[in-house]
């Protein structure tokens, strides 16, 4: 959700702190078994070390929850989703509807369908309805860098900011629907509309 | 002793589990008893029939053949079967009515399976095959010369069979269950043609049929 | 620290037996029906080295096809046959089997009570396992191994049945191990004070078990009556809830990464100091961890499908931190070890020591593989490149092959002597040893790359994308190593039986190291 906020850097920063405690963990292990200094730690270390951690985890549940509201605070909300409805203005650039199966997708894009592939204007918010129409299938794009799960049944939303540069980007399934699950993939196409596609992108 | 039988025993399960991984084609899977499309329509993710039309311009730029297919392929594999009209039914009604056709053949297509799987056709016979979606998921509808075939059996597992175009005689990109679609076809020449959905796995599962033509005054059939 | 002192404290010097060849000692019918801790414990032992023996190979075969794109040694069903498989073999006959059996071998000794409570019970828990193996062999399922409804329900063949027997069956063995091992754990005679770490671990560990296994035991159930069609609990299209699936599956699923790890942190406690030759930095954290964990581990799993929610609640905020919480706890336990070792000198013998040198490797890889639990927790960022991509199996398979394996490798190269009265030869098993740290590295490591890459879990066959076709690759040379390691400890354990240095005396007397010795003040004027 941070890629599709533009909000890269805040998701650099937990990745950071990741690094940053991975890294304390194995220096500590390695110091302990080679360096000659030797010391019995008091309690108040390990009270503080729980606390730094439970500062990190405080801020780790803050952003996360403030991204995540922000993301679906976009959706469409309740009563006024459907065929026909307009989106607030300027909100989505397009609107996709698409349908997940055993092995495909669907795109229903305004007055138009396509199998498993969907264009996009470049730079620009796409909103995604889905659903999966037989068991759980997943729905990724990498490019994006968002994913949705989809039980059979329900109806979902998700949007991601198209990439920038033209071209063909993969959206995949990523949860196990059966033996095509390997092959159930689509494009999204990024292009202005009435141009053709660009070279292959991954 | 102990770590003795426990050798054998180890080599013995390990053998036998072997021989049993590896089985041969794929069980069919059990089709879903069941459809969300209706309660799709309902919620509005999937649009009313009729109510939306096919983008093949777009398919047809996006998705490439893979060189590698026309290797395969003999040379004038697929001559003979003449395409006269393909679409959703509700749209080439009207051009329907206006063709002169010989016979009408109405199949059922649903997991996994083409119902009839043999059709038998005179050359020079016009014939209008009316291939409805019984099933619960989307289907494709695709048809091919039996030769073409090696162009694509030999990636049929691979991971780009979605993003990959399959050089074929005519193809409906998709069926949604309950929709249908009309193909008139006439065969110029004697021959055998495939026709199948080539979502993945489907086809392995048994969604496949064939269309023969006969020529006049015997059997026969060349490829 | 007197020799008298560590003789006297159980903490650091309970875990010894006589030396002498404990193997030869048992024949058939001994081995399989006798009620003597020691037995029981080789018996799960054996089989879940089987299992891992099985497993492994199913691994490295899949592996194979994974090596390079584009290329089909078999097709989709044998695949995910063999991928299957290899997880369900390895979490249910392999890892929580080894572990547990091990602490039965351990525990009945360190707790001074030299038995298992309820031996009829462990014994039908080894065996419905070698049915659940065996029926799993034979089914040959292929709906991987958290067999998501209501895939699972259309796959496989009319063998499938067994696959869902199976998980009944390891659930109901499971459970049975849960009686055997609060019962045993309990049966401490000394202060609350007193009791070890491995009393307190074996009881949470029991705890988890008797509150876990009842939701697989169902899941298998109604997989099966679903199947028969007589139920439509998990199947959508018939009137079922997917989400009734996965809220029942990962109840007990999430508990379950903890059913390996417990028991292997609590022989990390048991067996450390005896290495160190002096207790631990501190019992009360690792009391506080083992609590802890027990009471958030049921508290956390929606985070296995949390894309799976559309828009988020207070219930999805409230699992999150639970999840972010649970972090805690694991990191007690690592402080508490790394803590013992800055505490003093570590003496020559425990250094040099083979198991002491997995157990530090297992320390390494509960860090590389816990603290990506930090990101993993957050729904934000989960969605990106975390949710069902290669993260997931680099994390686990650090915390599972990384952490617990390592651990159970080190008892069983601690407990050799003890079973076989003979040393094993220390070249081949520090062989092992680098074989597992730089292939398993290389492992976790590539599989981090590719889910930050977006590899997608569950696949025959990927696209030729360069940065995922060389990772694959060197993937499956990690892979390679460590399929190499555990053949090398196969070989040096079993040849070692008849050819390995004749132990005499206990082989782990480590002796403390002296404490640096303060300089003597020069005099003035020399």
């Amino acid at each position: 959700m941070y890629e599709a906020l533009g909000l890269g850097t805040e998701r650099a920063v937990l990745i950071g702190i990741m690094l940053a405690l991975g890294v304390a963990g194995i220096a500590a292990l390695f110091a302990g078994l080679f360096w000659s200094r030797k010391f019995r730690l008091p309690y108040s270390a390990e009270v503080a070390f729980v606390a730094l951690l439970v500062g990190l985890l405080i801020y780790g549940d803050t952003t996360s929850t403030r991204t995540y509201r922000a993301y679906e605070a976009l959706f469409p909300q309740e009563g006024d989703m459907g065929v026909g409805d307009e989106p607030p203005p300027g909100t989505f650039a397009k609107e996709v509807r698409v349908l997940a199966f055993q092995w495909g997708f669907i795109f229903f894009d305004g007055d138009k369908a396509l199998r498993n592939v969907v264009q996009v204007p470049p730079g620009e918010r796409v909103l995604f309805q889905l659903g999966a129409s037989d068991v759980i299938h997943g729905f990724n794009v990498p490019a994006a860098s968002i994913t949705a799960e989809l039980e059979p049944g329900e109806t979902y939303y998700l949007w991601l900011r198209a990439p920038d540069k033209p071209g063909r980007y993969l959206i995949q399934c990523l949860n196990y629907c059966g033996l095509g699950h390997a092959q159930m993939k689509a494009w999204l196409v990024v292009a202005e509309e009435g141009e053709e596609a660009g070279d292959e992108e991954a | 002793m102990i770590l003795r039988l426990w050798l054998i025993s180890t080599a013995v399960v390990l053998a036998v589990a072997w021989y049993l991984a590896l089985p041969g084609s794929p069980p069919p899977y059990q089709a879903s008893p069941g459809s969300f499309v209706e309660e799709f329509m309902q919620a509005g993710l999937v649009p009313e029939p009729d109510h939306y039309e096919e983008d093949e311009e777009l398919e047809h730029d996006v998705f490439e053949v893979p060189e590698e297919d026309a290797l395969r392929v003999p040379e004038g594999a697929g001559e003979g079967l003449e395409v006269l009209l393909l679409g959703r039914e509700s749209e080439v009604q009207d051009q329907l009515a206006a063709l002169e056709v010989d016979r009408t053949i109405e199949i059922a297509m649903s997991e996994w399976r083409f119902d009839p799987g043999r059709i038998q056709v005179n050359t020079g016979e016009t014939v209008a095959l009316v291939i409805e979606n019984t099933g619960n998921i989307p289907h494709e509808f695709m048809i091919m010369a039996d030769a073409a075939m090696k162009g694509v059996n030999y990636r049929l597992a691979r991971a780009d069979w979605n993003l990959t175009e399959h050089d074929n005689i005519a193809e409906q990109s998709f069926l949604l269950p309950k929709e249908r679609m009309v193909m008139v076809v006439r065969a110029d020449k004697p021959g055998m043609w495939m026709f199948m959905c080539m979502f993945p796995y489907h086809m392995q599962f048994g969604m496949m049929g064939m269309l023969m033509a006969q020529g006049e005054g015997g059997g026969g059939m060349q490829m | 620290m007197t020799a008298k002192t560590i003789e006297n404290n159980r903490d650091v010097d309970a875990a010894r037996w006589e030396v002498r060849d404990f193997l030869a000692e048992l024949d058939l019918r001994t081995f399989l029906f006798s009620d003597d801790y020691r037995v029981i414990a080789l018996k799960g032992v054996l089989l879940s080295l089987m299992m891992l023996a099985l497993a492994g190979t199913f691994g490295l075969t899949f592996r194979a096809e994974l090596t390079f794109p584009d290329i089909q040694l078999f097709g989709a069903r044998p695949y995910m046959n063999l991928m299957t498989l290899h997880g369900m073999l390895m979490v249910f006959g392999f890892l929580i089997p080894f572990v547990i059996s091990l602490c039965y071998y351990v525990m009945p000794r360190v707790l001074g009570t030299e038995k298992l409570e309820w031996p009829a019970l462990a014994h039908a828990s080894w065996w419905l396992l070698v049915v659940a193996a065996v029926l799993l062999i034979i089914g040959r399922p292929d709906f991987t191994w958290t067999f998501y409804a209501p895939m699972s329900l259309r796959v496989g063949g009319p063998l499938v049945w067994m696959g869902y027997l199976a998980i009944a069956l390891v659930a109901i063995s499971e459970f049975l191990a849960g009686l055997v091992l609060l019962k045993s754990a309990v049966k401490w005679s000394g202060s609350l004070r007193d009791w070890p770490l491995m009393g307190w671990g074996m009881m949470t560990q029991g705890i988890m078990l008797l509150f876990s296994t009842p939701a697989l035991a169902l899941v298998g159930l109604i997989l099966l009556t679903d199947w028969l069609q007589l139920t439509a609990v998990f199947d959508p299209s018939r009137g079922g809830s997917t989400t009734t699936f996965l809220w029942l599956f990962w109840f007990y699923g999430h508990p379950a990464v903890y059913l390996p790890l417990v028991p292997a942190i609590s022989l990390v406690y048991t067996l450390l100091p005896r290495f160190l030759a002096r207790p631990l930095w501190s019992k009360i954290s690792a009391i506080v961890a083992f609590i802890t964990l027990l009471v958030l581990s049921f508290g956390v799993f929606h985070h296995h499908f949390q894309p799976a929610v559309n828009v988020h609640t207070w219930v999805q905020r409230f699992f999150q931190i639970m999840t972010l919480l649970i972090f805690i706890p694991s990191t007690l336990h690592v402080f508490n070890w790394v803590a013992s070792l800055f505490e003093g000198p570590i003496p020559d013998e425990g250094r040099r020591a083979v198991p002491f040198k997995f157990l530090m490797g297992s320390i390494f890889f509960i860090i590389l593989g816990g603290v990506v639990g930090y990101i993993n927790a957050q729904i934000a960022i989960n969605t990106e490149f975390i949710h069902n991509t290669y993260w997931i199996p680099g994390h686990f398979h650090a915390m599972f092959l990384g952490f617990c394996a390592q651990v159970g490798m080190a008892a069983v190269y601690y407990l050799y002597p003890y079973w076989t009265g003979r040393m094993y030869n220390q070249r081949l098993a520090n062989l092992h040893f680098w074989l597992w740290q730089v292939g398993i590295f290389g492992q976790v490591m590539t599989m981090y790359a590719l889910g930050y890459a977006f590899f997608p879990r569950w696949v025959v066959d990927y696209l030729p994308i360069p940065i995922w076709s060389t990772l694959q690759f060197w993937l499956t040379a990690s892979v390679v190593l460590v399929g190499l390691g555990f053949l090398v400890m196969a070989w040096n354990l079993l040849r070692s039986y008849r050819h390995g240095e004749v132990v005499q005396g206990d082989p782990w007397t480590i002796r403390p190291a002296a404490a640096p010795q303060p300089q003597p003040v020069p005099a003035p004027g020399e």
